[in-house]
């Protein structure tokens, strides 16, 4: 078999070199033939060349341009890229045009054909081949032998050949029927396991739930239903859940997960000499309750849904309005959802429009495949092409949910950029085979189909999309939503990929993932209710900490996960940023410039995002990544700053309290960790002072020993890790 | 008067169209010419096509016959290819159609991976109308030093292509 995905191999460096000439046209007349050179004799370099100038040519076409223009552009399914001819029959036309001002059926049918036809006189006026449009279906030997080849490339492919053969027994380009069927068994079975990394180990999982779990509705059944499930997996696998964690490392991940940063060292200070035996629940309900609950999830949200940097036409702040407005009134989730995907008027009064305005460019296909992976959890962006080798949802499916997007359009004026549904509802929706063949659906989800007859004008396909996507006793939205819940608080989900539900990838455990599903759609899809219920669990006591006993139990090796621990997980850059400015006082520092705080912030975040999204294998790479991150965010001036004791800051005001040594050191350890420092770390602080050179100053000598010490909480991995 | 099915193929195909000519020319600007000429044969013969076959195989080869008119009407220049390279290039284009729609469905997200410095960098090499030189003029560095740093970004974005798709267990 070929393999398709050379990794840049050295033989090939001079070809890559060659190449890069040729794309920025700075290539001499023998550079170039020895480019010809190689890839006439190599196969191999010819398909290296291929893939290399295909990236070059889809960086050109679609990438860098706007997808939206001041007119309105159709981003559905039939959308119009009106032909070239029209605009620039000329030779020097830039791609942009082509991106331009495209509209809908059927006005555009005969703009179409008009700007084909003054096109083809443009056309034929230069160049004075009126027999032009014969040539290709009736070679005749013309100058140079030109003709013959092209028919020769492709034996069956002529259009007389399609007529007499009738669409099912066309074959496409010859070579590629070979093509198909190698591709097709490339997807069949084998890669299954490289492709999801299905869970390894333990039993068989239990069957997904033919009936129905009885879950009950209180929380403390809903509760214990999700430790019964748990502790079956224990006992299935013989392991001994770890410990139950002890307060500090519970605050800290309590803190981090459910506001997004940790607790200040009063705050630790309250809990961990509290005696209260709720104060767990205590602590969550005050959680949910805090302003940066809403904070942490609209910015999660924001992420999940545009990215972190600004796709163009998107108006981020309007989106994380909405998005705030939805976590502090914690609106149900179906809602949220239903609003994403049917939300119309101008972007910046309705701030949900901003999530399809991400995703309307090539014709709103990543709307399509965004929707479906964050919503439904399915990943369908290789559906476009063909069927799913092992999920059922098929090619017809794909391009039937694709169809729900058909009416919307974008439209920009001066007011700025606004999704509509003002374009009609199309006869059908066409999409290829892989054969070559097309073949027509509708909008079709769930089984429920629109067909002509069945819309009018007033039909709003998006929205029919969003009460079909939110009806039931249990969705894929409640599902995935569970899912990607549950994969925040503990570190893994019950799927090997979060967002990839599909019946390829057995969860692992199927009975628990459908009862919380059922148990959050009767909640009314309540997002803070299923916090509760996680951070309840018995589960999520646990330490982080593992011994003999539950050693086996680790998805991060592909292990199916048993959540008899709470898996480490790295913080994210917001996380991390604000975790260190809870800590720090950094704010303090810097007065009441919190534009320069947010300044620094955004700064930040721009170091972390390059450090994070290059990454290829977070998992791998948790625990190697985050402490060099950890070091460059150190380097930051404002750290600096923060770690002076000589300012405004918390190590200032520690150093300048009239506390004794040790509760100095204590209360660093708080700020920095939430827990008291060891009899060790004591130890060695009090050493470092009274050593080498800061001997002779004592007091300075603690105050820079304090320093350095709360540095190194703040690079440990301690501090950086989720535990 | 050309079907809706017509034109809904049309305009999704474009791009692989596209892409089908400038892989045997090399060059965008070329590419675009060509394919503006392919598209009037296109239109002027919508009524040949039967709908229901295979409309790219179709396109290809009045697109394959219009490269090598071109080719013809550029006999003199030294950076053209030969007919005999520029028909190996169409045929394993052709033959690389399912593989090349995996790559191209993965730039996107290869492109979202990039350090921000770098994609700004790479949208404004590709904003339309620029080249390289027109990025070193903007950004007032050595035009060397921008090539490379475009070139290694381009690089970078073709690795990571690669990954994504041998993780994806393709081939």
């Amino acid at each position: 078999m070929k393999n398709r995905t050379i990794n840049l191999p050295e033989q090939y460096g001079e070809l890559i070199e060659l190449l890069e000439l040729q794309l920025e046209e700075r290539i001499s007349p023998d550079q170039f033939a020895r480019l010809e050179s190689i890839i006439r004799d190599d196969a191999e370099a010819r398909r290296l060349y291929l893939q290399y100038i295909d990236l070059h040519g889809m960086l050109h076409y679609d990438t860098a341009a706007p997808h939206v223009s001041s007119e309105s552009v159709s981003a559905a399914a039939v959308a119009i890229e009106t032909p070239t001819v029209v605009v620039a029959p000329s030779s020097n036309t830039r791609p942009s045009r082509r991106r331009q001002s495209a509209s809908y059926l059927p006005a555009a049918l005969s703009c179409l054909v008009l700007a084909a036809i003054v096109g083809l006189l443009a056309i034929q006026d230069g160049d004075n081949s009126a027999d032009k449009p014969e040539i290709v279906e009736s070679p005749t030997p013309g100058p140079e032998g030109i003709v013959v080849t092209a028919p020769d490339r492709l034996p069956n492919a002529t259009p007389e050949g399609g007529r007499r053969h009738g669409p099912v027994q066309i074959n496409p380009v010859g070579p590629a029927t070979t093509n198909v069927v190698q591709t097709g068994s490339d997807f069949e079975g084998r890669t299954i396991e490289r492709v999801y990394n299905a869970w390894e180990g333990g039993p068989a999982p239990r069957a997904t739930p033919t009936s129905t779990p009885h879950v009950g509705n209180s929380n403390s059944e809903i509760v214990a239903f999700i430790n019964r499930r748990i502790r079956e997996g224990w006992q299935d696998n013989e392991v001994t859940p770890s410990a139950t964690s002890d307060d500090s490392e519970w605050l800290r991940r309590a803190y981090l997960d459910i506001v997004g940063h940790i607790p200040t060292a009063e705050q630790a200070q309250a809990f961990l000499t509290s005696n209260d035996p709720i104060r767990r629940e205590q602590l969550v309900e005050a959680l949910l309750d805090d302003e940066d609950y809403i904070r942490n999830w609209t910015t999660i949200w924001t992420n999940l849904l545009i990215g972190r940097s600004n796709p163009r036409e998107v108006d981020r702040p309007a989106l994380k309005k909405y998005l705030r407005e939805s976590f502090a009134m914690n609106r149900g989730w179906d809602d949220v959802v239903g609003e994403f995907i049917s939300a119309q008027g101008n972007h910046q009064e309705n701030g949900a429009t901003n999530y399809l305005l991400a995703h309307v460019n090539d014709q709103a296909l990543p709307a399509t495949a965004t929707t479906a992976r964050l919503f439904l959890g399915q990943q369908l962006q290789c559906l476009q092409c063909h069927d799913h080798p092992f999920n059922d949802w098929k090619q017809k499916k794909f391009w039937g949910f694709h169809g729900f997007f058909s009416q919307m359009e974008v439209e920009s004026n001066q007011s700025g950029v606004a999704l509509v549904d003002s374009g009609s509802i199309p006869e059908g929706i066409f999409f290829e085979r892989r054969n070559g063949v097309m073949e027509a659906t509708h909008p079709e989800f769930n089984g429920r189909r629109f067909l002509p007859e069945d819309v009018n004008e007033d039909t709003r396909l998006r929205k029919e999309l969003a009460d079909l996507m939110t009806s039931g006793e249990t969705t894929d939205v409640a599902q995935a939503f569970v899912n990607r819940m549950w994969q925040h608080f503990f570190g893994f989900a019950f799927t090997p990929v979060v967002d990839d539900m599909g019946p390829h990838a057995v969860p692992s455990h199927p009975e628990l993932l459908d009862g919380l599903t059922r148990s959050f759609v009767r909640s009314g899809y309540d997002v803070k209710q299923l916090v509760r219920w996680i951070t309840s669990s018995e589960a999520y006591q646990l330490s982080s900490q593992f011994g003999e006993s539950n050693r086996i139990d680790d998805p991060a090796i592909g292990q199916m996960p048993l959540f008899s621990r709470v898996y480490v997980k790295s913080m994210t850059v917001e996380q991390a940023f604000d975790s260190v400015m809870v800590a720090t006082r950094a704010g303090d520092a810097l007065g009441s410039d919190w534009e320069a705080v947010d300044r620094e912030r955004q700064r930040m975040q721009r170091q972390f995002v390059m450090q994070w999204e290059t990454e290829d294998n977070d998992e791998a790479n948790l625990f190697d990544g985050s402490v060099p991150q950890a070091l460059m965010m150190m380097n930051s001036p404002l750290i600096q700053t923060a770690l002076d004791s000589s300012k405004g800051t918390y190590i200032g005001r520690v150093v300048r309290s009239d506390r004794s040594e040790v509760e100095k050191i204590e209360a660093v350890a708080m700020a920095a960790l939430s827990r008291r420092p060891s009899a060790g770390e004591i130890a060695a602080v009090r050493q470092l002072a009274r050593s080498g050179e800061r001997v002779r100053n004592l007091e300075n000598g603690f105050s820079s020993s304090l320093e350095d010490l709360f540095w190194a909480y703040l690079n440990s991995n301690e501090f950086i890790l989720i535990h | 008067m050309p079907s809706e099915e017509f034109v809904q193929l049309f305009s999704r195909t474009q791009r692989r169209i596209y892409l089908h000519i400038l892989g045997q020319v090399g060059n965008p600007t070329d590419a675009d010419e060509i394919l503006q000429e392919t598209n009037v044969v296109i239109w002027s013969k919508f009524d040949r096509f039967e709908l229901g076959t295979n409309f790219i195989a179709w396109t290809f080869q009045i697109a394959n016959f219009e490269v090598l008119k071109f080719r013809d009407r550029r006999r003199s220049s030294r950076l053209v290819f030969t007919e005999d390279v520029i028909e190996a290039i169409a045929e394993e284009s052709e033959e690389s159609q399912d593989d090349l729609d995996l790559r191209r469905a993965a730039l996107g997200e290869c492109l979202g991976k990039l350090r921000p410095k770098d994609r700004e960098l790479i949208q404004t090499r590709y904003a339309p109308g620029n080249k390289g030189k027109d990025v070193a003029d903007v950004l007032g560095r050595p035009s060397n030093s921008v090539y490379q740093s475009i070139g290694r970004i381009r690089k970078t974005l073709f690795e990571c292509i690669n990954r994504r798709l041998s993780a994806e267990g393709v081939r």
